[in-house]
């Protein structure tokens, strides 16, 4: 029901766009003080948070918590107490999009402006570390829960307290519990950003320290959108232990990677993800038994004189937002705790007398213990593991917090012993073939749209994410296979395309290359946004029948659904070829692209033949898109790389050529096969590239294309 | 097909008559002065001069943006990666450490140093993508912003890769503030002056007709290569100065594209090719995004999108050519979006 009022609401948000901004109230603003209970005065606290941008979710999560502080501390408790006094609390918040130079300046609006007492920190290490540092240049404290990256703590900085535990401890109980069971080996995978490094090194030291050998390090750009090659260079080195991590999308990712893979270590940790009920909603069975780190859980012991027992925080946490909490949220309470308690030990908001008893504090709180060292980390809370186990997350160590028993090994493990050179070599060319016949798919309708009729659909990307929400809506609701819904959301994307074509693309045709461009990329633009707030920005998977691996030989494997991706690539390959040479509307196309003045003379209707090829040309795109959901995640922002990508692969192979397309995909999905499974460490960061280094090559050193299409690539021709 | 022309061709000079000129040159003064009092009015705090400073940046890369994309027709789809060139040079002269204590550089040579670094890349990878055209020049440029992003990512030796590198801190906003607008008045006068030179009239003969400018003798490439390379320089220096300020960098905040896309967007917005457009275009869409923050929120991209599409459909030629008395008028636009009558720049298109 609830996806049906969504789609609703895309309808009615493209219809109306304009209508829709006025009235929706801005939720930036302040949480004024509850009336009733009288206070001398109010403490100002300012924080800047992510409503949107990619961390939204966890934004939302972290303000939540603060305002669960506010409420407590204004209808509960009584007010923050100075003396004898008693102080409203009030926290002025501000949207810093996710974005660190935005959250800095907020910051510094906070304190000129705004006039706060003191500072809460953002979501995120990234938005932290630049916001802490105008806080400390200010000399405003900041009190924070969810940046806990270890980089920001070796600044020196007197005015930044956390009260979480860092990164690099991230994963310290879980690998000491695993350690105790028998593991011996573990491979790593770490996004390369600040915070998953800081824990991708913690993790090092607490694997080698408890004796596991450490058989390879792998980090992956932000924002990938397939981890299935570094599982596989994993699955072939066979170990214990598979650590991953970096935020809560990439928990999707590996999960969705390893069972396509048959990839089943004993153990699998993964840092952000396990502890949040969202991934069970959206993995279901495949993320049984992963192990993940977390701050916080209403099951923990942890007992205090404010809020009471963790679970008496969440259950009061629950009345006021009707959700339980998750370990942002109970960290960003912390946070304001911890700076409660030392504003009423100081007897004052004046900022060096705080930050003493800030140093000085030593309490028991619902979070757990909570007593600053000099770096101003909080090192008397350990972080716990959990579990999924029955669908359930159950908090299995350390030791003193844990409600259930580790399961170890999984069950089903695989046995599989490590793959030969022959066995590698054969598994690339499988990965690459595979890889090339997506991304066939992807490209054909760019490739055909940017032959005949000249424009650069620089919103491609965002057609395939289309497709591919289309096709994971009807599996989510209806349970229907995305194989399936392939007839139903080509047939919806034609019209899509010929829609866009008359509405936009028809007025701009005949206007330079890069007004359509910058029209498409508007769309672009427009299309991400809309579905995310649609949808959020979520990663999402698509279920489908044809998953699993077929055993060739040895350790050599082929991922089913890419097989069958190929197979219908190949077909829409040909039909297209067929469709293109012999029709009479194909040859009509291959016409008004040669040449549209003559084709006109000839009684050729050129309007329409533009509207037919780009109807068929987004049809195919969107059929791309739903096959495509169940092997890459899901999201707004898949578009952008998939058309750079198309871009590549056809000025490289020529324009309007469905042969070039084939074979500009295929060099493109083994290079980048090769790169991923050959490099070590960086091969996945180096497979993002390639095709940008592979495209100027090309086009510096071949300007005509490599291909014969429909019109030359001529790419120094005036 | 080619690079795009915003506007008819237009005599080689500076357009507009010698009165406009002069009201133009009246009011720009006026504005600076305006601009150099305000730190010394009450109620403007160090946000806000931090606001105003992030403001300029974004009104001088779109004014080295327009260099190539306005001028030539070059529309460099990869312009921040001299932004992040030039911030991480500074980041890591100024963070360079033997065993623990930094020992960097003092900021102003690291500063100069992180520009040079950008012009002189932005000349050697210019000399290669400037021999390309329209789209695939775009792209190439496009290609290269996201491997240098990547190959700074790996490096992590040199760059402090993911994790990025800290400068020491130092906030004196005011001071920045002076910096910037000076710069940004001069590097606006050195276009205004280049636009009349013989040099600037060149580069518009490159936009209008390359072919043609070669014919007559132009030598076409080196002058792109400078032009490029100095809209390098001068991107990397906002960019040493934006790192300096902002504390830290790492290659996400450093290397991002929405820095390439407002520059764009300001410049279109504004006029392409015009002196003044990228000016106040990249204004009014720094204040729109500030407004639009506060009321819009999650749809505050989705506006920017449909307002890109009103600009490229409506205003081919910017907020300036509404006041150009050869600007279009509001039924001249409708034709346009009803698809009839011509596009002031595509008169003599080919397909």
């Amino acid at each position: 029901m609830r996806h049906v009022a969504a789609l609703v609401t895309v309808t009615a948000l493209i219809l109306g766009l304009a209508a829709c901004g006025a009235d929706e109230g801005a939720p930036a603003g302040t949480d004024e003080a509850a009336t009733g209970t009288s206070f001398t005065g109010t403490v100002r606290i300012g924080a800047a948070l992510s409503e949107t941008g990619k961390f939204a979710v966890e934004g939302r999560d972290s303000r939540q918590g603060y305002d669960t502080w506010v409420r407590w501390v204004n209808e509960v408790y009584g007010g923050i107490r100075i003396g004898d006094r008693s102080y409203a609390a009030e926290i002025v918040y501000y949207d810093d999009e996710s974005d660190a130079d935005t959250a800095a300046n907020l910051v510094q609006k906070l304190i000129d402006e705004d006039g706060v007492d003191f500072l809460l920190g953002p979501y995120s290490s990234g938005l932290t570390t630049g916001a802490s540092a105008i806080a400390e240049a200010n000399n405003v404290l900041m009190v924070e829960g969810n940046g806990t990256s270890d980089t920001m703590f070796e600044r020196g900085f007197r005015n930044l307290f956390l009260v979480a535990t860092i990164a690099s401890d991230y994963t310290k109980s879980a690998i000491e519990a695993v350690a105790a069971r028998g593991a011996r080996t573990a491979v790593i995978a770490y996004e390369d950003t600040s915070f998953p490094t800081a824990v991708a090194n913690g993790a090092r030291r607490h694997l080698e320290a408890n004796g596991i050998e450490v058989l390879a390090m792998e980090t992956y750009p932000k924002d990938i959108q397939d981890a299935s090659a570094i599982m596989t260079k994993f699955r072939d080195l066979a170990p214990d232990i598979f650590v991953g991590g970096g935020h809560y999308n990439d928990a999707v990712l590996f999960v969705n990677a390893a069972k396509e893979l048959g990839f089943v270590p004993d153990g699998m940790l993964i840092t952000v993800g396990p502890s949040n009920p969202k991934l069970i909603g959206e993995l279901g069975e495949d993320v049984e038994g992963v192990l993940g780190p977390t701050q916080w859980e209403p099951v923990m012991a942890y007992e205090g004189p404010y809020f009471g027992a963790a679970s008496d925080y969440a259950a009061y946490y629950e009345s006021l937002w009707g959700e339980q909490p998750v370990y942002q949220a109970a960290s960003a309470t912390a946070s304001a705790l911890a700076l409660h308690l030392a504003v009423e030990a100081a007897g004052t908001t004046e900022t060096d007398a705080v930050r003493e008893a800030l140093y000085a504090l030593e309490a028991d709180t619902f979070y757990g213990p909570i007593s600053f060292d000099e770096r101003g980390v909080n090192t008397a809370k350990p972080m716990g593991t959990v579990q999924v186990q029955d669908g359930k997350i159950r908090v299995v160590a350390p030791g003193e917090a844990a409600v259930a028993d580790l399961v170890y090994p999984l069950a089903g493990s695989s046995e599989g012993g490590t793959a030969s050179t022959a066995e590698r070599l054969a598994q690339m060319l499988i990965n690459g073939i595979a890889l090339g016949g997506m991304y066939t798919l992807l490209v054909l309708g760019f490739s055909i749209i940017w032959g005949v009729m000249g424009v650069i659909n620089f919103a491609h990307g965002e057609f395939v994410m289309i497709g591919a929400y289309m096709a994971w809506l009807a599996n989510d609701i209806w349970v229907v296979d995305p194989f399936v819904t392939v007839p139903l959301v080509f047939l919806v994307m034609m019209l899509v395309g010929f829609v866009t074509q008359r509405l936009l693309v028809n007025r701009v045709i005949d206007r330079p290359h890069l007004v359509s461009l910058l029209v498409m990329f508007a769309v672009a633009i427009i299309l991400q946004n809309v579905m995310k707030v649609v949808f959020s920005a979520d990663f999402r998977r698509a279920d489908t029948v044809l998953d699993g691996v077929w055993q060739v030989a040895g350790e050599v494997t082929v991922p089913v659904t890419r097989f069958w991706i190929l197979v219908v690539a190949l077909v829409v390959a040909g039909g297209l070829s067929l469709f293109l040479s012999r029709s009479r509307l194909g040859k009509s196309i291959r016409a008004a692209a040669q040449n549209r003045e003559t084709a006109r003379i000839v009684g050729i209707d050129v309007a329409k033949v533009y509207a037919a090829t780009f109807a068929i040309c987004i049809g195919i795109t969107g059929v791309a898109g739903a096959l495509v959901s169940p092997v890459l995640a899901v999201q707004p922002f898949q578009g952008p790389p998939l058309t750079l990508k198309a871009f590549a692969i056809t000025a490289m192979a020529g324009l309007g050529s469905v042969r070039g397309a084939l074979g500009g995909a295929m060099v493109l999905g083994l290079v980048e096969a090769g790169l991923a499974i050959y490099i070590p460490q960086i091969g996945t960061n180096l497979a993002v590239v390639a095709s940008f280094v592979l495209l100027v090559v090309a086009l510096v050193v071949r300007p005509q294309g490599l291909f014969k299409g429909l019109r030359p690539v001529d790419a120094t021709a005036a | 097909m080619t690079a795009t022309r915003p506007s008819r061709p237009l005599p080689a000079g500076r357009p507009g008559g010698p009165r406009l000129r002069r009201v133009l040159v009246r009011v720009s003064f006026g504005l600076l002065v305006a601009l150099a009092v305000l730190p010394a009015l009450p109620g403007v705090g160090d946000s806000a001069l931090f606001t105003l400073t992030l403001m300029l940046t974004s009104v001088a890369v779109a004014v080295n943006w327009n260099l190539t994309g306005g001028f030539t027709g070059y529309v460099d789809f990869g312009h921040a990666v001299w932004f992040g060139t030039g911030a991480y040079t500074t980041a890591i002269l100024m963070s360079l450490q033997t065993n623990g204590p930094q020992v960097g550089w003092a900021a102003p040579p690291a500063i100069a140093l992180g520009a040079v670094v950008a012009g002189a890349l932005a000349a050697a990878i210019g000399r290669a993508t400037m021999r390309l055209k329209g789209p695939y020049f775009s792209i190439a440029m496009l290609g290269t912003f996201v491997a240098v992003r990547e190959i700074v990512r790996v490096s992590g030796g040199l760059t402090g890769g993911g994790v990025g590198l800290t400068l020491p801190p130092y906030l004196n906003r005011p001071l920045f503030y002076y910096i910037q607008l000076a710069l940004v008045a001069g590097l606006v006068a050195f276009t205004w002056w280049l636009r009349g030179t013989r040099f600037g009239a060149a580069l518009v003969a490159i936009r209008e007709d390359e072919v043609g400018a070669e014919m007559r003798g132009i030598n076409t490439t080196r002058l792109k290569v400078i032009v490029f390379s100095f809209a390098g320089f001068s991107t990397g220096l906002f960019g040493g100065l934006w790192a300096y300020q902002n504390t830290f960098v790492d290659p996400d905040i450093a290397f991002v594209e929405i820095r390439t896309v407002d520059a764009v967007m300001g410049t279109m917005l504004g006029g392409l090719g015009t002196v003044a457009g990228p000016v106040v275009g990249a204004v009014v869409l720094f204040w729109m995004r500030e407004v639009l923050w506060a009321n819009l929120l999650d749809y505050h991209l989705i506006a920017q999108g449909v307002l890109l599409i009103v600009i490229v459909l409506f205003l081919p030629r910017g907020l300036v050519g509404i006041v150009d008395p050869r600007g279009a008028s509001i039924t001249a636009m409708w034709r346009r979006w009803l698809g009839r009558g011509a596009h002031p720049e595509t008169q003599e298109e080919e397909s």
